[in-house]
């Protein structure tokens, strides 16, 4: 194992674009989380994700809501 | 040398956007290929370009820029993208031969049906021929903002009106009004926009892109690599992903996005009134010179061109003289523009084209015009 496993809050994205979009949104307005490659978990391939604490998954869907910003699926997972 | 071809790919850069290419080329991975800081860097530029350029032309989403590796690539996109058989596209005799191949070709293999508007002597179309040509299956005019020929601007606003109200679509070339004057696809009613990234825009050669109006589709002609949704058999619907399949060219953009920080700071307005004192002080010079005949409209606005001939002597043979005794860059010849070398009635003759830039000065004109007038007087 890597490292231990935890409970995140993921975000996925349709394209890099929008992940992009999502990372430029949450510095500029102080939300947390940071780009990570897509998990196996959640789909396979390649492309980029949204990780956050598990608790703050409420806040990262209101936020992803407010702004009005492009996304996926909003998961709660083990990675 | 004195360059003054300008509306072939401009020389002068500012010195920032070769600095932003070294740097790139010392530490970018690749755009949307994984999430180290080397991928990364390379695609927050890309995306920061995007951003850019989607307030730069007044596209209201910067996710429907698209890049390329030149506006030729943009306008196939585009057609090829958007015409099927059956369907009908007007264009024009200003146009290049990026627009006019890729709608012949279309003609030919598609059975899409093609007119043309003409172009008078002057090289202006008369609007009224947009309206006359529509048809019902009319799925979109394809237009120039500028003949790279003449200069002329064409009232791009007033052919989107036509279109827009027999619902038909509006495709604008921009190659030689973007960053030269305000381009704004809103205010153009472009639905559209095709741009390149290495004449007015002052970025590396191989960008370019094309702007896309929300709810306009256009299929793909490449589909492979695009980073996401790997085991899907088809490119991803999302736009830009669905029209940029492959590596990008993250250099070149890192350069292309530098570029336009430059022209944000001085501002294109500026540079706009700045070519249009160029152009004028070069067309009342120029017009005066025994022999020389100026081509295009020059009572309107007009993108920072000059063409002429001298004489009846070949295009080639004056751009020539100019460049080995002068040391003036000019272009002769076709310039890719077969229709309004017709119009102009010069498609034996050539023109040699004077085009300017934000970097072209006053005396770089006078010298111009002296050597003009030295060759005058070779008769």
């Amino acid at each position: 194992m890597l490292r231990e496993k935890k409970t995140y809050t993921v975000v996925t994205f349709p394209n890099t674009t929008a992940a992009l979009a999502m990372e430029a949104a949450c510095k500029e307005n102080g939300m947390p989380g940071r780009i990570i490659p897509m998990p196996s978990v959640l789909s396979a391939g390649c492309g980029l994700s949204w990780r956050a604490a598990e608790e703050e998954h409420d806040l990262i869907c209101a936020f992803l809501e407010e702004k009005g910003l492009i996304y996926q699926t909003v998961h709660v997972v083990e990675l | 040398m004195i360059y003054l071809d300008n509306a072939a790919t401009t020389m002068h850069k500012p010195p920032q956007v070769g600095e932003a290419m070294l740097e790139a080329l010392a530490s970018f991975g690749n755009s949307a290929r994984g999430t180290h800081c080397g991928a990364l860097d390379a695609a927050h530029t890309v995306y920061r370009a995007r951003v850019k350029l989607a307030q730069f032309f007044g596209c209201a989403r910067a996710d429907h820029v698209v890049f390329t590796s030149n506006i030729t690539e943009s306008l196939n996109i585009a057609l090829n993208g958007m015409l099927d058989a059956g369907d009908h596209v007007i264009s024009t005799a200003l146009e290049h031969n990026s627009v006019l191949r890729p709608l012949y070709r279309l003609e030919a293999e598609r059975g899409v049906a093609l007119d043309l508007v003409p172009a008078d002597r002057k090289g202006n179309v008369d609007y009224a021929d947009f309206e006359r040509l529509l048809r019902p299956n009319t799925k979109l005019i394809v237009c120039t903002h500028a003949s790279n020929l003449t200069g002329n601007i064409v009232d791009v606003r007033r052919v989107a009106e036509i279109a827009h109200a027999h619902g038909a679509l509006l495709v604008v070339d921009a190659a030689q009004t973007a960053g030269t004057r305000p381009v704004d696809m809103e205010a153009l009613g472009a639905d559209v926009l095709c741009f390149t990234g290495h004449k007015g825009l002052l970025g590396p050669q191989g960008t370019g892109g094309l702007c896309i109006r929300e709810g306009v589709e256009i299929r793909p002609w490449k589909v492979g690599g695009s980073g996401v949704q790997t085991y899907s058999k088809t490119q991803p619907e999302q736009y830009p992903t669905r029209l940029e399949a492959g590596t990008m060219n993250g250099h070149g953009i890192a350069g292309l996005s530098a570029a336009v920080d430059y022209l944000n700071e001085r501002g294109v307005a500026e540079i706009e009134a700045y070519e249009a004192a160029l152009t004028k002080r070069f067309y009342e010079g120029a017009k005066e010179i025994p022999g020389v005949t100026i081509y295009g409209d020059h009572s309107g606005p007009h993108a920072a061109i000059v063409t002429l001939n001298l004489y009846d002597w070949d295009s080639g043979e004056v751009s020539d003289a100019l460049s080995e005794r002068y040391g003036i860059a000019t272009r002769p010849g076709a310039h890719c523009a077969p229709r309004m070398h017709e119009a102009l009635g010069t498609e034996r003759q050539g023109a040699v084209r004077f085009s300017f830039s934000c970097f072209t000065t006053d005396e770089e004109i006078d010298a111009a015009l002296s050597a003009l007038r030295e060759l005058s007087g070779c008769r």
